[in-house]
């Protein structure tokens, strides 16, 4: 006979009974079967129902428990709900962009680009994210505006009569010196493309420049629009096309042509390559906004066929040609110093653009709003200075019409916007930046654009500051 | 075999058939005494919506039926609203692909259910127009939505504006998916909708 207790004795009757209710009370599966379990049974076996308190957390070195009771059932049983989340949450949303649901929830520019982020393609974000190389121009644009503080006015001399943002620029008027830069493809982010965008930038009454390699064709985007829009051209060496094609924006009213100068010795752009692997051949899903596929050209490439002509080199005189090929302004882009400005103005350039592309061009730029106090100075005021690359704040818009720029162009920020909620998004990017715009304005007692002059800015002695974060958002 | 009594209740049944007729004749004549005629005016649908490929937004012409009159007032709208219903055709979207329009009527299942219907419910007025509420009808699904509509005088009429937000899955459509998942229509989309509605 064996002992009771041994390990070889067999359990008395109550510790099997009690064994098999523990059974019950802990399985899953005989949970299933509960509605077969005599009434007499529900009482015992609720009785072994396990409370949900975790083992105690060991101390590594001693073994004991090292938390309370209290924190260990909180960190058990209690799930944070996401309003009550520390402020960090709030921070990081505001360094990184947070994922609205609505343009109206947007409190900056980046909140579209997370959500944009979300919504594309991964080569098509990839596209527009990309900088050349290792991004340092990219860097350089942002650090370039964040090194210049504000030098405000607190009180004027009399009370102010009106207050206007409108500019004229090459005989048009704009309600904003806010512009639209020409940027490739917008179908890739929104099925309303550039004429999504024109319908917003028509509403908010800002200027629009439409991308060569666009979506839409120019009569698209004039239709939604209401209205013309400059067109932007890379010129290819064939002569004739360039010519078929300036006439064909010409006849449809475009009124200022826009050649990219910043282009023509090519550029690296390693993150757009990384992406597209193997042959750089689309999806089949992209047919509708690369010209990858077999047969496919981008809207204005379309009926450019015919005979070849000169292929001139691109030189100075260029520019003359360009200018004969058509009654409309000519606007050099690129631009990013006072000897070639003073070159463009010789050689009848109607407006100078400063721009590295947006860091898409060349690595190691100097930013754009370093480059425009020199290009301003060797222009004198003899045509408009537009600027891009970097912009992203109401400040920065002002920072570039305090250093002589008459009209400033936004480029990722509202097809961030686009992506994001379609026209709604980028009519969203508009204000909120012009918003900003005019809050510094009457933070600096400015009443006006002429009134916007360098003595309200100066260059920080300090180090900068820069929005960081492992995914390069915030740039 | 032909029930004994069958003439009897044949009789019965065509005199109560002639009484419930002419009821209903007097009540839709005393009602029609009593309200103003709907009228119908075109509205423009907007569906927005974003994918993990890229934003999208398709557009439909739709109708609004309105019934002005003795109920409150609101902008544009003196005598108030009595009813009023927004409805749409599914087959009639318009998309920017006609690949991208398939998907939506099949997701739709536009040959079994071919209207989109929103039916006012109630209103408070609010400064730019009112704050509704209703019931909107997908598929064979019907939910209470509210949103606020914005009424702006506008020539003879008056100018109705509003959106609202809506997770498609929850009237049981269930969001395209193409290319073995490669893109996938989030369900969350907008529908903004705008029209002049003369009352």
């Amino acid at each position: 006979m064996t002992q009771k207790g041994s390990p070889t004795s067999l359990p008395d009757q109550g510790t099997s009974r009690r064994r098999f209710f523990q059974f019950l009370a802990a399985s899953p599966l005989a949970a299933l079967a509960y509605s077969a379990v005599p009434p007499s049974w529900l009482e015992p076996v609720a009785a072994e129902v396990p409370t949900h308190t975790p083992p105690p957390v060991p101390c590594v070195n001693c073994g004991e428990p090292v938390l309370s009771d209290y924190v260990r059932e909180s960190r058990a049983l209690q799930e944070i709900p996401t309003q009550q989340l520390p402020p960090q949450q709030a921070q990081e949303e505001q360094l990184t962009g947070s994922l609205v649901t609505s343009p109206d929830d947007a409190t900056n520019v980046w909140d579209f680009e997370s959500v944009l982020h979300e919504n594309s393609l991964a080569q098509h974000w990839d596209y527009l994210h990309m900088g050349v190389d290792d991004f340092e121009t990219r860097v350089a644009n942002r650090e370039g505006f964040q090194r210049l503080m504000l030098r405000p006015r607190r009180l004027p001399s009399s009370a102010p009569t009106g207050f206007d943002t409108s500019i004229d620029i090459l005989g048009q008027r704009f309600d904003a010196p806010l512009f639209l830069c020409p940027v490739a493809a917008l179908q890739a982010y929104h099925t309303q493309g550039e004429a999504g965008a024109g319908r917003a930038a028509r509403r908010r009454g800002v200027l629009q420049l439409q991308s060569h390699v666009s979506s839409n064709s120019y009569d698209e985007i004039a239709e939604a629009r209401g209205e013309p829009h400059w067109f932007q051209i890379y010129t290819t060496p064939d002569w004739n096309r360039n010519q078929r094609l300036i006439s064909r924006v010409a006849s449809a009213g475009c009124p200022t042509l826009v050649w990219t100068i910043d282009l023509l010795g090519g550029s690296n752009r390693e993150l757009n390559r990384r992406s597209l692997v193997g042959e750089g051949m689309d999806f089949q899903l992209c047919q509708s906004c690369h010209n990858h596929q077999q047969g496919y050209q981008r809207p204005m490439n379309r009926g450019l066929e015919g005979t070849s002509g000169e292929r001139p080199p691109y030189t100075w005189d260029y520019v003359k040609r360009l200018k004969d090929a058509s009654d409309m302004n000519l606007v050099l882009k690129g631009i990013v110093t006072a000897e070639e400005a003073e070159l463009a103005v010789e050689h009848g350039a109607d407006a100078i653009y400063v721009s590295n592309h947006g860091g898409r061009a060349v690595n190691s730029m100097w930013s754009t709003i370093d480059a425009l106090p020199e290009v301003v100075a060797a222009v004198r005021g003899r045509v408009p200075v537009m600027i891009d690359s970097g912009v992203r704040r109401g400040t920065d818009v002002f920072k570039a019409m305090a250093l002589g720029a008459d009209a400033v162009g936004i480029g990722r920020p509202y097809v961030w916007g686009l992506g994001a909620f379609g026209e709604d998004g980028v009519e969203k990017v508009i204000d909120l930046i012009m918003a900003e715009f005019r809050m510094v304005m009457r933070q600096t007692r400015t009443n006006s654009i002429d009134e916007i002059t360098s003595r309200f800015v100066m260059e920080a002695k300090n180090p900068i500051m820069m929005r960081h974060n492992q995914w390069g958002f915030g740039l | 075999m032909r029930p004994v009594n069958a003439e009897v209740m044949s009789t019965a049944s065509q005199t109560r058939l002639a009484r419930i007729v002419t009821a209903g004749v007097v009540a839709l004549a005393l009602l029609q005494g009593g309200t103003a005629a709907a009228q119908e005016a075109t509205i423009d649908f907007t569906v927005s919506g974003s994918s993990t490929i890229r934003g999208w937004t398709c557009t439909v012409p739709g109708t609004a039926q309105v019934t002005a009159g003795s109920s409150t007032a609101v902008r544009g709208l003196a005598d108030g609203v009595q009813a009023a219903t927004l409805s749409l055709r599914v087959k009639d979207f318009v998309c920017p692909q006609e690949e991208m329009r398939e998907h939506l009527l099949e997701a739709m299942r536009a040959d079994e259910f071919t209207e989109i219907t929103f039916r006012l419910g109630g209103y408070e007025a609010s400064g730019q127009g009112a704050a509704t509420t209703g019931t909107l009808t997908i598929l064979d699904s019907t939910k209470e939505v509210s949103f606020p509509l914005s009424l702006t005088p506008s020539g003879a009429g008056v100018r109705m504006e509003g959106e609202l937000a809506l997770d498609m899955t929850t009237y049981g459509v269930e969001p395209p998916v193409v290319m073995f998942g490669l893109m996938r229509v989030r369900p969350l989309i907008h529908i903004q909708f705008s029209g002049i509605i003369t009352p």
